[in-house]
């Protein structure tokens, strides 16, 4: 079934407004995306009618508000291919998801001289951290290679693993080349070593089906705000065992069973990594946004953005001067493309653009090291939606020839 | 487009003034956004008996608003000491810029912001060092 982009949009207050007098055309979704009244609604349902603070209370309100940020777990537990909610760990972004694997894994696995292996094309989220751990902590951090056509070298990834090798993390797709990765073989290889994996789903969770099961990874994070929910909410999916042995990353209220003056036991998982009075709205919200895009179906979701990003590769491709940045096939591309005009500026392109009410991504994408290694200051990038048409990539052909003759 | 790029950016963007390097230059400073991933050098020259600026060029690699700032910026600092480019306003550059959009702002402040703070290093080093390389934005 292919999605009626139309029908979606009516679902989107945002998208009826105007920027600079001309209607909004939306294409930064790799960097968040827009929220349906589905999801605007849930989190005020809260506010108005059950706000009460989770698992403290035996009031009624508590009780509901403890149901819902449980079924919130559960739904995201589901939505990924967890076996059950308990695997489940509500943080406030993906990046504090990452920080919570490599503080909580620093306590008791890793230890100096031991390595990591990341790819090139990381997110800054999926590589300070580590990085920095590394620098403290005296263990090694190693990148695999990115070909020249913007996919990952695996045979590169393949020789840099080893017995040294502890933790493997990659992006399950590319915030800037939209470079979908082969986790399932990266996974099945890494686990040769017996390396422990962490996926850095926030860029494929929203765009395509997600099995963190048959993909095998111990560690898998995502974001709601990058799949139709609101900020202050990311996910850590980990396999029970490992949670189990885990040590908690952040302490306090919530995280424990039984306190003493001079000792904790703490709670059953997944509350043991959730100190704190959480993000109940937003918890609240990410369920919403899980539901509606359930009801338009993954497979469905993918199929869509496929559908937009052909016309936005031939458009960009049959366009003078443009250089496309990543792979070509669509089968190995998530709705995002990057792209510089010859002799324009990022920044240039995206003032222009935004000028026709096109919101369009220009910088590095918190990806520098990925940026030097192309060779480049940065890109202009636009990033697909479900709400996006191929009308709108037709308008933004048309701004980017206007802009190449008005700066030329 | 034009509300955001007035003729003198484009003019300046176009065909900049000041753009190139000067051989055995006084004093090199050079800086960068980071974050967009802009870069400048400007190569001085003072005048002997003044010490103050004679000649100027400046290259680099920017957007339209930066380079054309940047060139301008060239232009408002000639005659003048290091002392007074240290006291320049980002106001003094938007009063022949023109203004800027809000979002665009740090693009056109890059360059004024690398010659002030190079100024600044230049004259508190006692060995008025002939290179300032580094400086951010």
């Amino acid at each position: 079934m292919s999605l009626n982009a139309q029908k979606i949009r009516e679902d989107f207050p945002i998208l009826e407004r105007k920027v600079h007098g001309k209607p909004l055309v939306y294409f930064d979704n790799a960097a968040t995306t827009q929220k349906p009244r589905q999801v605007i609604e849930a989190m005020n349902d809260y506010y108005r009618n059950y706000n009460a603070n989770v698992h403290r209370a035996v009031h009624s309100l508590s009780a509901e508000a403890s149901n819902a940020w449980e079924q919130a777990h559960e739904k995201a537990a589901k939505f990924v291919g967890a076996k059950s909610w308990d695997e489940m760990v509500f943080t406030k972004n993906a990046t504090e998801a990452i920080n919570l694997v490599a503080y909580s894994l620093l306590k008791k696995q890793l230890k100096a001289g031991d390595e990591i292996l990341l790819t090139k094309m990381e997110h800054h989220s999926n590589l300070v951290p580590w990085q920095q751990l590394a620098l403290a902590h005296g263990l090694k951090v190693n990148f695999a290679n990115v070909r020249s056509n913007g996919t990952l070298d695996t045979e590169d990834f393949e020789k840099k693993l080893s017995k040294k090798t502890k933790l493997v993390a990659f992006t399950n797709c590319s915030n800037v080349l939209g470079t979908i990765n082969p986790a399932e073989h990266l996974i099945k290889v890494a686990h040769e070593f017996d390396a422990l994996v962490l996926v850095d789903g926030a860029q494929s969770t929203p765009h395509m089906p997600v099995d963190v099961r048959n993909m095998d990874a111990d560690f898998f994070v995502f974001s709601a705000h990058k799949m139709l929910g609101p900020t202050g909410i990311g996910a850590l999916y980990a396999k029970k065992d490992l949670l189990e042995r885990m040590e908690p990353f952040l302490y306090g209220g919530d995280m424990i069973a039984e306190v003493f003056l001079d000792h904790t036991v703490f709670n059953k998982l997944p509350w043991r990594f959730e100190a704190g009075t959480p993000n109940i709205a937003e918890g609240i919200g990410l369920s919403a946004a899980i539901d509606y895009l359930q009801k338009l179906g993954m497979e469905n979701v993918r199929e869509h953005e496929k559908k937009v990003m052909a016309v936005a590769l031939r458009a960009l491709h049959e366009s003078e001067g443009v250089t496309v940045y990543g792979p070509d096939e669509i089968e190995k591309r998530s709705g995002v493309v990057s792209f510089n005009l010859k002799g324009i500026h990022p920044h240039d392109v995206a003032s222009i653009l935004d000028r026709y009410g096109i919101a369009v991504r220009s910088g590095d994408h918190c990806g520098q090291p990925l940026m030097r290694e192309l060779g480049i200051k940065g890109t202009a990038r636009a990033s697909f939606y479900v709400y996006n048409t191929p009308d709108e990539i037709k308008l933004m052909a048309e701004v980017l020839h206007k802009a190449k003759q008005f700066m030329g | 487009m034009k509300d955001i790029y007035s003729e003198v950016i484009l003019d300046l963007y176009r065909n900049p003034v000041n753009f190139g390097s000067l051989e055995k230059p006084d004093l090199h400073l050079a800086g960068g956004n980071p974050l967009c991933g802009d870069e400048v050098a400007f190569d001085v020259r003072f005048d002997a008996e003044t010490g103050k600026v004679a000649e100027i060029r400046f290259n680099g690699q920017g957007c339209a608003i930066s380079r054309a700032a940047e060139s301008l910026v060239t232009e408002l600092v000639k005659g003048k000491s290091p002392e007074e480019i240290t006291h320049l306003t980002p106001a003094d550059l938007f009063e022949v810029l023109g203004n800027i959009i809000e979002t665009r702002v740090k693009c056109a402040l890059l360059g004024l912001h690398v010659l002030k703070e190079g100024m600044r290093a230049y004259r508190n080093d006692p060995q008025q060092t002939h290179v300032v390389a580094g400086i951010k934005i």
